[in-house]
């Protein structure tokens, strides 16, 4: 519509144009002057036609005389006179017609007589006469008016599908990824939260489609920390709570085996001394895990700051080397990493728990490597180590609390950097390892 | 082309000239209305003709002549010039109407050994018919297929551009008459 309305205003105004120009045709003009002209120069034709016989009749003109019985060089217009059979004739000869012949038979011989016309060429001027008569002809024998209104609508016609094909290319270019972009939105509202669009643009809807799936990305994950973070919150609210309970109940019974020792006979103090140190061992055991419990149930403070992330790097591999002198810890650090905004003392504690983990993992021998670099708008530190790796149930519920793969420990180290990460707006991911086993990047906001 | 039949079977005669069978047509006024207007305005027009031996009206083809002429007249002489096109080609100018006419009507003789046994004693009837064409204007100054021109020509034609042409029914005749 919104090229038809231009073109039907177009067509108009060049039909009025059209219409109004065939108004100022001069063939009219020119019919009546070719006729004028063609009568005036036939009564000039039979003037000298009727002078040239009068003067050949008196004798007042000579004449060629064609003996057509002896052989000799005859012109064509002679001959064919001769062959016709008329008494006599007129032609036209010259240059164009500018000379009047006339042909009379006389026995076997053909008088010629010849005039000049004074210059007029009658051939020439026949000609042309035609040519004008043709024109006219041509013009009268043609509905002109109808001719240049369809030839220009035909054009129009062909002109407006000519351009249509290209225009609904490029809307088709330009609407289909707004159409995927809806979909992708469509998608993404009801629920899928991996749906992504692919371009190859660099233009206006390309840096939509790129940004479309940079929001995705961002709601995606950050759906996921949130996730994350309210079952952690229902983990710590059971943590808490078990915590105290135990911690209730450790106390007096600790109090309770200790008196029970020391009110025991001499006699028998001895199994009782052994007795009791086994279950105040557990005690003492119970009350570690307590500990844990507390500790993951604890939020402590999120201090941001910006951060130097190769500093802390190096530092925390400097102060576990000593601990585990039979591993080989290596640093990949970049130098052009931006600083992170983060609190410091989590940072520590999250490097701390998966370099142990890592040097535990890779055991004697084994190595571990440390790295940092700028990740999309972020900056990551990755932790790899050669160890076994991890197998696929235990990928998939690392960072649940409680779950333990170790001889030591209460399984929820990681559970409580991937809380005290998510809290800095950063994160930790398992990735593929680097050396063979597990690997993980913490993810840290940089600075900006 | 539908070719309207006009004339009366007595507007066509037939004659032997020698060993050839001749057909004469007083009512053919081939050159007249249309056709004269558009010689005397200095186009040559090109009259298709054919003649057809019946063995009866509105009967089989016993033989058949074709033939094309093309006609031009003479603005100073007002005479019109004939030419036979085709294999033999033949001319002549300074005529009448009715002698271009007749003309044209002479070349279509046929042999009379063509008739076979009608050409003796059993009647035949004849069909003649002629088609006329403007000859088409010389072509412009591009050779081109299609040009603005070209389009602008055969979009304004107008209806009855087409062929002229008229057919003549008569019989029967015996060569004995």
């Amino acid at each position: 519509m919104a090229t038809l309305l231009p073109l039907g205003a177009t067509i108009w105004i060049t039909m009025s144009l059209l219409e109004r120009s065939l108004g100022y045709a001069t063939t009219g003009e020119l019919d009546g002057l070719s006729r004028t002209l063609e009568a005036t120069v036939r009564r000039f034709y039979e003037r000298e036609r009727l002078s040239l016989e009068r003067d050949a009749k008196t004798g007042r003109v000579g004449f060629t005389s064609f003996d057509m019985d002896a052989a000799g060089n005859v012109p064509d217009a002679v001959r064919t006179f001769w062959i016709s059979g008329e008494p006599a004739r007129f032609t036209l000869s010259g240059t164009g017609g500018d000379r009047l012949d006339y042909m009379t038979r006389a026995g076997t011989r053909v008088d010629v007589y010849s005039r000049d016309l004074g210059g007029i060429q009658m051939e020439e001027l026949g000609g042309q006469l035609r040519q004008v008569r043709e024109l006219v002809g041509a013009t009268e024998g043609r509905d002109l008016q109808r001719g240049f209104t369809l030839t220009l609508l035909l054009l129009v016609a062909v002109v407006w599908l000519v351009s249509l094909v290209p225009l609904l290319f490029m809307a088709h270019r330009i609407s289909r990824p707004i159409q995927e972009l809806t979909a992708g939105l469509t998608g993404f509202a009801a629920g899928d939260w991996h749906q992504r669009l692919a371009t190859t643009r660099d233009d206006e809807v390309g840096r939509a489609v790129t940004a479309f799936n940079d929001m995705a990305e961002h709601l995606r994950r950050n759906r996921e920390r949130l996730v994350y973070l309210t079952q952690i919150s229902s983990w710590e609210t059971l943590a808490r709570k078990t915590a105290h309970e135990l911690k209730n109940s450790l106390t007096p019974i600790r109090l309770t085996v200790e008196e029970m020792v020391a009110r025991q006979p001499q006699s028998d103090r001895e199994f009782m001394q052994q007795a009791a140190q086994i279950v105040i061992g557990e005690i003492e055991t119970l009350e570690r895990r307590v500990r844990a419990f507390s500790e993951f149930a604890s939020e402590p403070p999120v201090n941001a700051e910006p951060l130097d992330i190769n500093a802390i790097v190096s530092e925390r591999v400097s102060l576990l080397r000593p601990a585990h002198p039979d591993t080989t810890y290596r640093c990949t650090l970049d130098a052009h990493v931006p600083a992170v905004l983060a609190s410091a003392d989590l940072v520590k504690g999250i490097l701390t728990n998966l370099l142990e983990n890592a040097a535990e993992a890779a055991g004697p021998g084994g190595t571990v490597e440390a790295t940092t670099r700028v990740y999309g708008h972020d900056v990551a530190m990755e932790v790899h180590d050669s160890g076994p790796g991890l197998g696929e149930e235990a990928a998939r519920t690392l960072f649940e609390p409680t779950i333990t793969f170790k001889k030591h420990g209460m399984g929820l180290g990681l559970s409580i950097a991937k809380k005290n990460a998510l809290r800095m707006g950063g994160d930790i991911a398992l990735v593929e390892g680097a050396l063979g086993g597990a690997g993980f990047r913490v993810i840290l906001p940089r600075h900006q | 082309m539908a070719v309207p039949r006009g004339l009366a079977a007595q507007s066509l005669t037939v004659r032997a000239a020698g060993d050839m069978l001749q057909v004469r047509g007083s009512g053919l006024r081939l050159i007249e209305g249309v056709v004269a207007d558009h010689l005397k305005d200095g186009r040559s027009v090109r009259v298709d003709f054919e003649m057809t031996i019946l063995d009866k009206a509105q009967g089989s083809t016993i033989t058949q002549n074709r033939q094309s002429f093309t006609l031009s007249f003479d603005l100073w002489e007002q005479r019109y010039a004939v030419t036979r096109t085709g294999a033999a080609p033949r001319s002549i100018s300074h005529l009448v109407a009715r002698d271009a006419e007749a003309w044209c009507l002479e070349n279509l003789a046929l042999p009379l050994t063509a008739l076979g046994r009608f050409a003796r004693d059993l009647p035949f009837w004849i069909r003649l018919e002629y088609r006329v064409q403007d000859q088409p204007p010389p072509p412009a100054e591009t050779d081109a297929l299609f040009t603005l021109r070209t389009l602008i020509d055969a979009l304004s034609r107008r209806r009855g551009d087409e062929a002229l042409g008229r057919s003549f029914d008569a019989g029967p005749f015996r060569i004995g008459n």
